[in-house]
């Protein structure tokens, strides 16, 4: 729809209401579609890119309820979080792993018998120690990319793209996985709480219906789903803290709580050795999978942003530690073990804190199911954002790098969803097996980043230099023995798909980038190359199967571009080839018409013969094909009309020496 | 035609014998067997032109054009040489 008024500024001279007074009026008359923006735009208003068809408008409308209204770009700062809300969207991924890792190293002492146990504690505090040098190597991360500093841009700026892409690879595919395992997770444990689920399989499409539901409320906006968010994870964390503080207190008072009897899990038996710990250990740091989210994130916060993100990783980083130490404390206190029930190690202390299943009980356990969903909210953060990053760097489809109507990154928050589905539909939400994967990926990412820091000081050699490359060293030493601790401890159990995946995304971004290289190549222009005045020397060739007003349209505008213009007329029928040319003759002149007698019935074949020829013998020259085409307003239209014409385009469309043109006409009302 | 100069002239007979040149190519490649080149302002003059082209690869063109006729028509097809 053309918009009906001017909107370029008129001045219009007026006459004083003394002799001699002359002044003028800036008419700036507002558009419907336009405003005037500073140093004499034109800003399109949201009205400028609403559809004009029903079903556009229809799907413009219902995009409106679901996500809300369109944001502009001018509204991104609005759209920045406090740290309040930073804290539930980047660290639900981490807080959420304190239910579920102490229990999962448990399993896998289990099979040393339940004096290894015993063991949990000291592996947590290493796995705590380990989590404090990266928090504090992250933190100085934080300060040197003040623009988001994810590994992929750390490994990348100082150690190649190669590393960088392994990082990144390494990181999506964690973040799929922390969708698709999580939330299962969460569904799984809601199912034990209402039996009715299994007893219909309601799992699997539930699960899918949680992602959907994740996904829309962050298409909505970073800022909306985190005030969505927040409550279920502080709902969880004040929970958490709640049962660790009573149990603590309890305790001190000489009134320890005690789980309820259980029947243990039937482990597999196997002496305790080297390689159990070790297992036991992986399967503890899964807890600091989503650490590395907030360094990512630095551009979401409010300024100042390095500070604000460095703050909330610090806080982040002690409750986890915090969360992850007083549920180890607490299962020696308690004596809780993994259940063959079910009964997990977290409901069993919850239990012993509140004296049974009482109503704080409850929330602990309802609000642990919701952050377990939740915890797919830090990939949907993240994920988004490094892969626009990706795109921007030209190793994504370039989609992924613009911002929705909500500034979201739309494609890679979508992308996620439809991943993450598949990988829960495929695997029928049975993504344990899934588990062994999750954080080889995040500590290859890690390693990547902190020798990429390493590498930084050591180039900059700023004031401090050498203190803030020993803790980048050191975060990276740790790091690179726990990546080999899972290799070694996980890789008969499934991480030695990780090895096929993110080799395969690597060399996919890499062609990719190849792609992009080459294209870029191809369309630069060179800043000593000048633009010269039109010119009319090229041939310009318009299909013709009849007397029509679209081909005689064409003809005109060819007649605007060359003085060599030529109707091509393909026939099986020379008499009515005949009536045609006599007409045309007629009716258009100084427009050459190649009559080309097609027996076998074909008619664009030889036309594109045709054109080909002519495009062929003198390449100097540029044939440009001008197509006439109908405009379709309906879906059924294009079953009945523009066949020939998408043919004919699709023929040539590349075709070196030919420039194909479209030229549109439009139903007479 | 009055109106044009006499390089003017040169330029359309070249250009009117490259359509002759693509119709007896789209021929010998059998993707047409008689082409029409039509509306031709200077169709009489490039004639004996175009039919020693054609003939050089055994076809023959002949006018379709009737004497006050502005424009003319030459046919490119199959066969011996016109005399």
């Amino acid at each position: 729809m053309a918009d009906p008024q001017p909107v370029v500024p008129s001045r219009i001279p007026r006459s004083g209401r003394k002799p001699g007074d002359r002044r003028v009026t800036v008419d700036r008359p507002e558009a419907r579609f336009f405003r005037y923006g500073e140093q004499g735009t034109i800003v399109a208003k949201v009205a400028a890119i609403e559809p004009d068809s029903r079903a556009g408008r229809l799907g413009f409308g219902a995009r409106r309820v679901l996500f809300g209204r369109v944001l502009s770009t001018h509204e991104e700062m609005e759209q920045r979080l406090p740290k309040w809300k930073a804290l539930p969207i980047f660290s639900s991924d981490v807080m959420s792993s304190v239910a579920y890792a102490s229990e999962a190293s448990m399993f896998t002492l289990a099979a040393a018998g339940s004096v290894a146990y015993g063991l949990l504690m000291p592996i947590s505090i290493l796995i705590v120690a380990l989590l404090i040098l990266v928090t504090f190597s992250y933190r100085q991360t934080i300060r040197a990319y003040p623009n988001g500093g994810g590994s992929y841009i750390v490994a990348r700026a100082n150690l190649g793209v190669l590393p960088g892409l392994i990082a990144a690879a390494s990181l999506l595919v964690d973040y799929v996985l922390t969708v698709a395992v999580s939330v299962s997770s969460g569904v799984y444990n809601l199912s034990a709480a209402v039996p009715i689920l299994d007893e219909f399989k309601l799992e699997v499409p539930l699960i899918v219906i949680c992602i959907l539901l994740v996904m829309t409320v962050n298409l909505r906006g970073l800022k909306e789903s985190g005030s969505l968010f927040a409550a279920p994870t502080y709902i969880f964390l004040g929970s958490m803290l709640l049962v660790i503080g009573i149990g603590v207190v309890r305790t001190a008072l000489g009134n320890a709580p005690v789980a309820p009897p259980t029947t243990p899990f039937p482990a597999a038996l196997e002496g305790m050795s080297l390689l159990l710990v070790m297992r036991a250990f992986a399967d503890g740091c899964s807890a600091m999978t989503g650490t590395e989210a907030v360094a990512n994130g630095v551009p979401a916060f409010k300024p100042p942003e390095w500070k604000n993100a460095q703050m909330t990783m610090v806080i982040m980083s002690a409750l986890l530690g915090s969360m992850f130490l007083g549920m180890s404390w607490l299962v020696g206190v308690t004596g809780a073990v993994p259940s063959a029930t079910g009964d997990s190690i977290l409901s069993q202390i919850g239990a012993a804190v509140y004296d049974g299943r009482t109503p704080l009980y409850y929330i602990l356990m309802f609000s642990t199911m919701g952050v377990l969903i939740l915890a797919a909210q830090t990939s949907f953060a993240d994920f988004p954002r490094l892969a626009s990053i990706l795109a921007k760097d030209g190793f994504f489809p370039r989609q992924f790098a613009f911002r929705g109507e909500r500034l979201a990154f739309s494609s890679g928050i979508v992308a996620l969803a439809i991943v993450s589905i598949v990988l829960v539909v495929a695997f029928g939400g049975d993504v344990n097996r899934l588990i062994p994967l999750y954080a080889i990926g995040v500590f290859t990412s890690f390693t990547l980043s902190q020798s990429g820091m390493v590498r930084h000081w050591w180039t900059e050699r700023g004031p401090g230099w050498r203190r803030s490359a020993v803790i980048n060293g050191v975060g990276a030493m740790v790091t690179a023995v726990v990546v080999v601790i899972f290799a070694i401890a996980k890789f008969a159990l499934g991480a030695w798909i990780v090895l096929i995946i993110v080799p395969v995304m690597v060399v996919g971004m890499l062609l990719i980038g190849r792609e992009y290289r080459s294209a870029q190549v191809e369309l630069h222009v060179r800043p000593e190359s000048v633009i010269g005045p039109p010119s009319r020397g090229q041939r310009v060739i318009v299909p013709m199967q009849d007397m029509r007003r679209d081909a005689i349209q064409a003809i005109k505008l060819g007649l605007t571009m060359s003085k060599s213009v030529v109707a091509v007329h393909v026939t099986d029928d020379l008499h009515a080839a005949e009536q045609f040319r006599a007409r045309f003759e007629e009716q258009v002149r100084g427009v050459d018409l190649v009559i080309v007698e097609s027996p076998y019935r074909e008619f664009v074949r030889p036309l594109i013969r045709y054109l080909e020829f002519t495009a062929e013998k003198d390449p100097s020259v540029v044939t440009i094909v001008l197509i006439p085409e109908r405009i379709i307003k309906h879906w059924w239209e294009r079953f009945l009309y523009n066949q020939s014409a998408y043919r004919l385009r699709d023929a040539l469309t590349g075709h070196p020496g030919i420039i194909v043109a479209d030229v549109p006409f439009r139903r007479p009302r | 035609m009055d109106s044009l100069t006499e390089t003017a002239v040169r330029d359309e007979i070249d250009r009117e014998l490259r359509l002759i040149d693509d119709a007896i190519a789209l021929i010998r490649a059998g993707a047409a067997v008689r082409v029409t080149v039509a509306n031709l302002r200077l169709g009489s003059s490039v004639l004996e032109a175009a039919r020693a082209r054609a003939g050089l690869h055994r076809l023959r063109v002949t006018a379709d054009w009737t004497p006050g006729d502005e424009v003319c028509a030459l046919v490119v097809e199959a066969g011996p040489r016109d005399g």
